[in-house]
Parts: structure tokens; sequence; C-alpha cells
């Protein structure tokens, strides 16, 4: 199967708006941010309206314009709300967005009803359409227009986050450091903020209003969790949002479904995976940690008790359950664990410290005492522990 | 004695959270080459001064001069470590790149750090004994550990004033060593140190200088000469060593 014209235009305006999302999706998350990006989708609803009503032209700049206004106006509204210390940030941006959003809809209902201009296209995008509306240079095709719009956009993207990628890891990271060197956090927070705006609004028409969240949020947040530096968080988010866009676009086809919607799937079906299966962050290697540092101790617990006890009766390992009160199951798992490890030797069922035994305790003993944790985890590494 | 030049000089300060003053009418000069402690009861407005100071907090009324001129010219030769908890220590970053945040300022916008500020930025790890750890992720440090990285991002900074916040709370016997030796070192080279101070203990042998806050100004000076019961009693509105049940 060869794909169409049609279909590598479709796909190209979705991993470009993928592109172009995760980029301030990335500080976002970092900034604890998400629901403002959601917010600032719904409520620049009227910024477009009004961009309609006074150009009558879906395609016109104006539109864009208007519509990062009113971002940035759901922004200042939130914040300006939050600040006067009666309401919490969350029922700020609860209170901001559906008012502008509503106005935006009753705009809609009351004058634009003979337009091409529905609520519907507005929420969930139209991505198959995309192709159908053109620019035309005198009588030579350029391409559908939605994809010279994310073109521009994600160009504009790009070349800021190279220029301030260092403000705004200051800025992200610590507050009141960057504003002390001079790096004016909230210039950078409202540089953002337009970015952030811009770039919803570019996206619109491909995924919606909602939809755009989750290019914004999901590869994000996927991303924080498999990475501990910030550029690498930064190119796996453009990964996952890419994967998702192309896969969700086949889905879709598949399914005969919404292009819009099956992207979102993609990208909570990426998401689930990472949530599951991160190597040091996922849920199940978190389990698996838990149980471990459990073990750890216990460990280390019975080899405290065999350290201070001379006494035979205390020594007993089938007396484990009255002395350190265990159960039997996790007193005999610990005491193979110490015999797999040779920290201690077993005369009949009496055990006693090897000497490696003895020098790990009186070691982790002093870290204990020190409060050194992370020497503690290096005592691992040096005894082989959990390697046979 | 020679006379000192006049690091910091705040006058008629006056800083309010809705309407409600946190710092009121502060007059305070810093000579050069002190290590000061600012002490105070919580809610005192010790961090709200450093804020300030720095421009991160705008001030109802009043003004700040660092060596004479404003803060916004001086910025080069002023470096502050915020409270370890103003940050999240999850932030996907390493040692050596919170280090060279320290270099920011000095590049000012667009400009990224190169080669020698990376190269100095090593040094003032290694000068808080956090080398090793250079590429490590910050969520793997330990509180003290947390603290040197803050610490060694101020070194690099290479100022003459130096504002800390609470340097030494969380951190282990051994660090908070380590780091009082550092600002020692650092008033050794007539480096200006001001720290947000808690532990009334330390007080006399850490510092020489100390000013008692509690949203007025009570007290500042040598601490020779004004750290005593009469001025704690002032700050804190008790006397610590008499209302504790012997």
């Amino acid at each position: 199967m060869t794909m169409t014209s049609v279909q590598i235009e479709i796909q190209l305006i979705a991993a470009l708006v993928a592109i172009a999302c995760a980029i301030p999706g990335t500080f976002l998350v970092l900034r604890k941010m998400s629901l403002i990006s959601d917010a600032i989708s719904h409520s620049i609803l009227p910024g477009i309206v009004i961009g309609f009503f006074m150009t009558q032209d879906l395609s016109s700049p104006w539109l864009i314009i208007f519509a990062a206004l009113t971002g940035v106006l759901t922004v200042i509204l939130v914040e300006f709300i939050q600040k006067t210390g009666l309401v919490k940030e969350d029922t700020a941006i609860g209170l901001v967005f559906p008012a502008l959003f509503s106005i935006g809809v009753i705009m809609i209902s009351r004058g634009a009803n003979d337009v091409h201009l529905d609520v519907d296209a507005v929420l969930l995008g139209e991505l198959v359409y995309a192709p159908l509306y053109r620019w035309e240079w005198g009588a030579l095709d350029m391409g559908p227009q939605s994809l010279w719009i994310i073109g521009i956009v994600l160009v504009v993207n790009i070349v800021l986050l190279l220029l301030f990628f260092k403000e705004l890891k200051i800025t992200t990271f610590d507050i009141g450091l960057s504003a002390s060197l001079g790096l004016s956090p909230v210039l950078v927070h409202y540089g953002l903020m337009s970015i952030a705006s811009v770039t919803i609004v570019g996206s619109f028409e491909a995924v919606g209003a909602i939809l755009v969240v989750a290019l914004m949020i999901v590869p994000a947040a996927s991303a924080y969790l498999l990475t501990n530096k910030l550029e690498t968080m930064l190119a796996y988010s453009i990964g996952f949002g890419v994967f998702s866009a192309i896969a969700g676009y086949w889905l879709a086809h598949w399914l005969d479904a919404s292009i819009a919607g099956s992207i979102s799937v993609m990208l909570g079906f990426v998401f689930l995976l990472v949530y599951l299966f991160a190597p040091r962050r996922g849920l199940i290697s978190n389990i698996y940690k838990r149980k471990r540092q459990k073990m750890e101790v216990s460990l280390l617990t019975f080899l405290l008790h065999l350290h201070n006890h001379n006494e035979e009766e205390e020594r007993h390992v089938k007396h484990l359950g009255e002395h350190i009160n265990w159960n039997n199951k996790m007193a005999s798992s610990v005491v193979k664990m110490a015999l797999e490890n040779n920290m201690i030797v077993l005369d009949g069922e009496i055990a006693s410290l090897t000497e490696k035994g003895e020098t790990f305790t009186n070691e982790a003993i002093d870290y204990i005492v020190d409060d050194e944790q992370l020497e503690l985890e290096g005592m691992k590494d040096r005894y082989f522990l959990f390697r046979g | 004695m020679v006379e000192r030049r006049i690091a910091v000089q705040i006058d008629d300060l006056t800083v309010a959270y809705n309407y409600k003053p946190v710092l009121w009418d502060i007059d305070l000069a810093i000579p050069e080459g002190v290590l000061m402690a600012i002490v105070g009861p919580n809610g005192a407005g010790k961090s709200t001064l450093m804020k300030s100071i720095l421009g991160i907090v705008e001030p109802l009324a009043g003004s700040v001069r660092i060596f004479g001129k404003s803060y916004d010219k001086q910025r080069s030769i002023v470096a502050y470590v915020p409270q370890k908890g103003s940050v999240d220590w999850d932030f996907p970053t390493t040692v050596l790149d919170v280090v060279m945040m320290g270099t920011y300022g000095s590049l000012g916008w667009i400009k990224r750090p190169g080669k020698k500020e990376k190269k100095n930025s090593l040094e003032a790890l290694e000068k808080v004994g956090m080398l090793s750890l250079k590429g490590r992720q910050i969520s793997q440090l330990s509180g003290g550990q947390q603290q040197r990285v803050f610490l060694a991002r101020a070194l690099v900074q290479n100022a003459e004033v130096y504002f800390m916040d609470e340097p030494f709370q969380g951190v282990d016997a051994t660090t908070e060593i380590a780091i009082i030796n550092i600002l020692k070192e650092l008033r050794k080279r007539n480096k200006t140190v001001i720290v947000v101070h808690h532990d009334l203990q330390t007080v006399p042998e850490y510092f020489d200088w100390v000013t008692f806050l509690n949203v007025k100004k009570i007290a500042t000076g040598p601490v020779k000469e004004i750290f005593n019961d009469d001025n704690l009693t002032l700050t804190y509105g008790i006397n610590y060593k008499t209302s504790i049940i012997k």
C-alpha cells in the first residue's frame, strides 16, 4: 500500500503539532502548571471568535494573535484572583476558563451560525479536512494552510527554546536565584504562557481544544519518568509526541475513527507503558524496590540482633519470631539471604556472624549513626548484596 | 582600626504582605568583611529582608545600597543561596548543572555557559567536597549534599557579598562544619557574608557580627558586644536562659 499525498500531509501536520506542543509542555509539567494549558486551550475561544468576526477569515493571522492575547489574559486573571488570597489556584483556574469559554460559545451561537465555525470543530479538531484548505501563491499550490501555520509556530518555538533554554531552566528550577541574578522569572513566565497560547491556537485546527492538552502534557509526563536530564526529557517528549501522532493516525485509519481521539489513545497507551515499566521510576520497579528495601532492612536488623546478643537462645533461628517478632516466612527468607551472602554461619540452629557479617554490620552501624544514607546504599554494591 | 567600608546599606526599609508589615522601617549598615548572622523568631522577616535586598520582593518603602550603588548595578558582585526547600529537587538535572547556574548571572540573557564556566563550576564543587558526585541526579542527594551544591553554586559567582538563607537547615554535623569553614575562609578574603541563622548556641562561635530582627531591627553590631541576654529577650520576647525549666 502506498500513502497518498493527503495521508502524508495529515501525518506531517500531526507530527509537527506534536513537536510544537511537546516543547512548552515539558516546561509546563516541570512548573506544575499542567492545568493552565487546559485553561488556556478553552479560554482562547473568544479570542478566535473576535478575530474571526473582525476579519471574516478563518485563516487570518489575527485569529492567532487574538487567541494568544486571550491566553495570556487567562493567566493574568488566574493570578489576579489567586493573589487576593481569597481563592486557591486550582479554584481560580476553574473560575476563569469556563467564563471565557462560555463567552466564546455564546458569541459563536449568536453570530457565526451561518459560517464554518462550529463548537465541535473547535473542541475536537478536524485533521481529516486540514489538507482541503490550501494556500495558493498565484497558481502555485503551496500546501495545506494548517501545515504552514503549525510550521511557523514550530520554528518560533524551536528558535526561542534554543535562545532561552538556560533562562527557561533556571526560572523553572529556582525562581529566587534567577530573580537575584537579573534573569527575570516574570518575563520568562509570561513569555512561556504566550508561546503556550500561540502553540495551542496553532494546533487547534488539527486536534482541537481538548486533545491539545494531551499533546502538551502526556509526552512530557511520560518523559519525566524516564530521565534525569532536561535535554533528554525534551527529546523524549518530542519522540513520544511524534510517535503517538503517527501511530494514532494509523489507528484511526484502521478503526475508521477520529484521528484526534486515536492520537490521544496512543498518548495514553505510551504513558501507561512508561508508568508501569520505567526502569527507575516506574510502578513495577518501585514495588520491587520497596520489597527489596524491606528485605535489606530486615537483614540488617537480624545481623544487628546477632551482633548485640551473645546468648545462644537469642541466636536460635527458630526463635526469631519471639525475639524480633517476625512470622516464619519472613524469618526464613531473611536467614536464607544472610546465608547466601555469607553473613552468618549456622551451628545446628544457632546463628553466628561470619567475619564478613561482622565487618558489614559494624560498617552499617557507623553509617546509620552518622545518617549517611548514600554510603549505606553504596555498601550494597560493595558487598554484592542480591547478586548471590 | 581602619574605618571599614559599608558593604550593605539599608535605609528605612518597609516590606508589607497584604498591608501587614513584615519588616518595619529597617535601618542597617553591614560593614565589609564581616560574617554576620541574622537571628530572630519565626515570622520575624529574616528571609524577607534578604529577598528585598536582592530585589526578589518589592519593598513598600526605603532603599538598599550595595557598596554605595543600587542592587541592579551590583548584581555581579552579589551571590545568593536560597532556602534549600525553595526548589524542587526532583527537577531533571545534575549536580554540575545546578552549580553552573551560578554563572548564568554574569552570562546575561541568551549566552550559554562554556568551558570557562564549566571549569569554575568544577573547582567550586571541589571546594565543597562534591566533585565526585558531579554527574549525580540532584534527587539522589542527602540534605547536606544539597546544601553543599547550593554553596558551590554561590562560590562560582565569585562575589563580594554572599547572602545565605538558613544554610545549616537539615544538614548533618560534618556538613555544618564544612560549610562554616568555607564561610570563614570567605571572610578571611574580606568577603561579606550574611546568613539567616536559627541556632543561637552557635552564633558566638560561627559569626563575628549579628543582627537581631523581629519585624523591627532590635540591634546590630559585633557579636562580642551585643550578643547578650538583653537583646535576646528583646528579640524573642522571652529570656531563653531563664525560661527553660532547670
